[in-house]
């Protein structure tokens, strides 16, 4: 396994490179924008909007340097599949558990790197935009590496599957399509049941008779969706907020185990063909 | 190593696909001997060595390897097992030196002794990039892996094909040179049956999914000859005398599989020795019987 995942790494090695110059890159420019912000022409602009621009760098060095530092975490399981390393990997003395565990052992000791780095960042960020240190942002850069970690186990899963990297894009594009029509479609229908309250079927009535009920009622349609954001959406997300201690873990690790499953099957029945 | 008497043995192995099946096939690769197995294109060579090698997986068979079952001792078997392909199956921005590496952390009997010492035999560069090497580089460096973790058993799929002759004639060298050992065995396809006839000990004929013939290489050449007769005499040989004959407007030559037999029941015909090319050529002919 351990030779598996010396050739992942030689092999993606050039990647992270890049990823890691992209990644300064980006610091640097929110290091210069926030020194614009305090010395330089950002900061003769009034309305607070220096402190906005500080903060907004701040918070993309942060967040948005850790997520380029995430996408670091790669494998290339089309280069072997291309090269015709697959084949020759069935020749050696190892499981298809093991072939697949090299991968996913690498993609967590990138994670691992690419965290300790983002925090390196985190306290330069820190330094320098003159803020005090939150621990919670630990825990938040964290959880984007994890959440990208488990994206792109469930990618792998869907390239063991598809074998081309072509199917593997038509699966994973109809994968997010189907979340996202059944996200908007849900939240359609959850909508219309919020306003059923007030009275008004979004299916069955046109604006003009849904503006009259709103009228009769005394409110405006902005304070309806408003509110709905607020009574509703918010209820689910705080409850997300206060249960996301076992269930994003219980998630990224249920999705990643699955994503390995899928990968070790999908290997195995390649065998069979 | 325990004892056994055979390092393959496949015995009813059957793979099934749309147009093609291979068909209940039986061989063995006896210790310590040389197998050339032999067929044209699509005549289930790689099918059967992919299943050895674990690639794909038989419908129905059994694979002894070793004297144990592939099935039930796959990565102990692999341990002992090295392949190699027409194909550098390895990616190209690697090297020689990170393939070390990496092989070195696989095979329990690597050794970057070995490895090294092939690469200055074959003088391949240890730093340059697989994408700079040519078609012989790269097998000679096929061969230098294969040969570094004190394997038993060399599985190649057409490995020879389309390499210069100096280079086919340094390969079959070193696999000599590997035979020495009375362990180690080789199983190698090929479309080049001149290089199996220089080195084989036995050779398996296989032509649509289905063996043919299989045995020693010089009982197989031994048996069979080719028969040269005049148009005219050409009917008077029993059809089942036979496996098939080349007629031209002048002459017929036909092979048969009892040159003794043969020699016996029509003396006054000149048989020769037949070559490995020439029984393959014939045998894949045999339902025509007669051909140009």
């Amino acid at each position: 396994m351990k030779g598996l995942m010396i050739k992942e790494l030689y092999l993606t090695r050039k990647f992270r490179i890049i990823t890691l110059v992209v990644y300064l890159i980006l610091a640097m420019l929110c290091i210069l924008v926030k020194l614009s912000a305090v010395y330089g022409n950002i900061a003769k602009l009034s309305g607070g909007i220096p402190d906005k621009v500080s903060s907004w760098m701040y918070y993309i060095m942060v967040f948005g340097g850790a997520v380029i530092l995430f996408a670091s975490v790669t494998d290339c399981i089309i280069p072997d599949e291309k090269s015709g390393f697959r084949v020759f990997e069935h020749t050696l003395p190892l499981s298809e558990r093991s072939i697949v565990g090299a991968v996913y052992l690498t993609n967590l000791c990138c994670l691992g790197v690419a965290t300790v780095l983002a925090y390196i960042g985190l306290l330069i960020a820190d330094l320098i935009f003159g803020r005090e240190f939150n621990a919670k942002y630990l825990l938040y850069i964290l959880a984007i590496g994890c959440v990208m970690y488990t994206v792109k186990a469930m990618q792998e899963a869907v390239t063991y599957l598809a074998r081309r990297p072509g199917a593997a894009t038509l699966v994973t594009n109809v994968f997010f399509t189907a979340i996202y029509l059944g996200a908007a479609f849900g939240l359609s229908g959850w909508m219309n049941s919020y306003y059923n309250s007030y009275g008004i079927d979004l299916y069955d009535m046109n604006e003009a008779e849904r503006e009259a009920a709103l009228d009769a009622l005394g409110i405006g349609e902005g304070q309806v969706i408003s509110r709905f954001f607020q009574d509703e959406v918010m209820r689910v997300v705080r409850w997300l907020g206060d249960n996301s201690w076992w269930l994003i873990p219980t998630a990224l690790l249920g999705l990643t185990a699955i994503s390995f499953f899928i990968s070790v099957k999908a290997l195995k029945r390649r065998g069979a063909k | 190593m325990a004892d056994y008497e055979n390092a393959i043995e496949i015995s009813g192995l059957t793979k099934k696909y749309d147009g093609f099946t291979l068909d209940n096939i039986s061989f063995n690769v006896p210790r310590g001997s040389i197998m050339g197995f032999i067929g044209q294109n699509g005549a289930g060579k790689s099918t059967t060595i992919n299943s050895l090698l674990g690639i794909i997986r038989p419908d129905s068979g059994s694979i002894r390897i070793f004297g144990k079952d592939l099935k039930e001792n796959e990565t102990e078997i692999k341990r002992d097992i090295s392949a190699v392909f027409d194909e550098l199956p390895f990616h190209e921005q690697l090297n020689a030196r990170t393939l070390d590496k990496m092989l070195r952390r696989i095979f329990s009997g690597w050794s970057s002794e070995v490895f090294g010492s092939y690469l200055e035999r074959f003088a391949l560069p240890s730093k340059k990039p697989f994408s700079k090497f040519s078609k012989g580089m790269k097998m000679k460096l096929q061969i230098a892996a294969a040969l570094s973790h004190g394997s038993k058993l060399l599985i190649m799929d057409e490995a020879t094909t389309g390499l210069d002759p100096v280079v086919r004639n340094e390969i079959l060298d070193i696999f000599m040179e590997y035979l020495q050992d009375e362990d180690n065995s080789i199983l190698m396809s090929s479309h080049i049956t001149s290089d199996l006839e220089k080195i084989a000990d036995c050779v398996t004929f296989i032509d649509r999914g289905r063996i043919l013939l299989t045995g020693y290489k010089d009982d197989i050449l031994e048996s069979h000859g080719i028969m040269k007769l005049g148009k005219s005499d050409y009917p008077s040989v029993a059809k089942e005398d036979f496996i098939s004959a080349r007629v031209t407007d002048h002459s017929a030559e036909l092979l048969v599989a009892d040159r003794a037999a043969a020699e016996k029941k029509y003396s006054g015909a000149v048989i020769d020795t037949a070559t490995l090319d020439d029984i393959m050529i014939y045998y894949v002919n045999r339902e025509k019987k007669e051909w140009r």
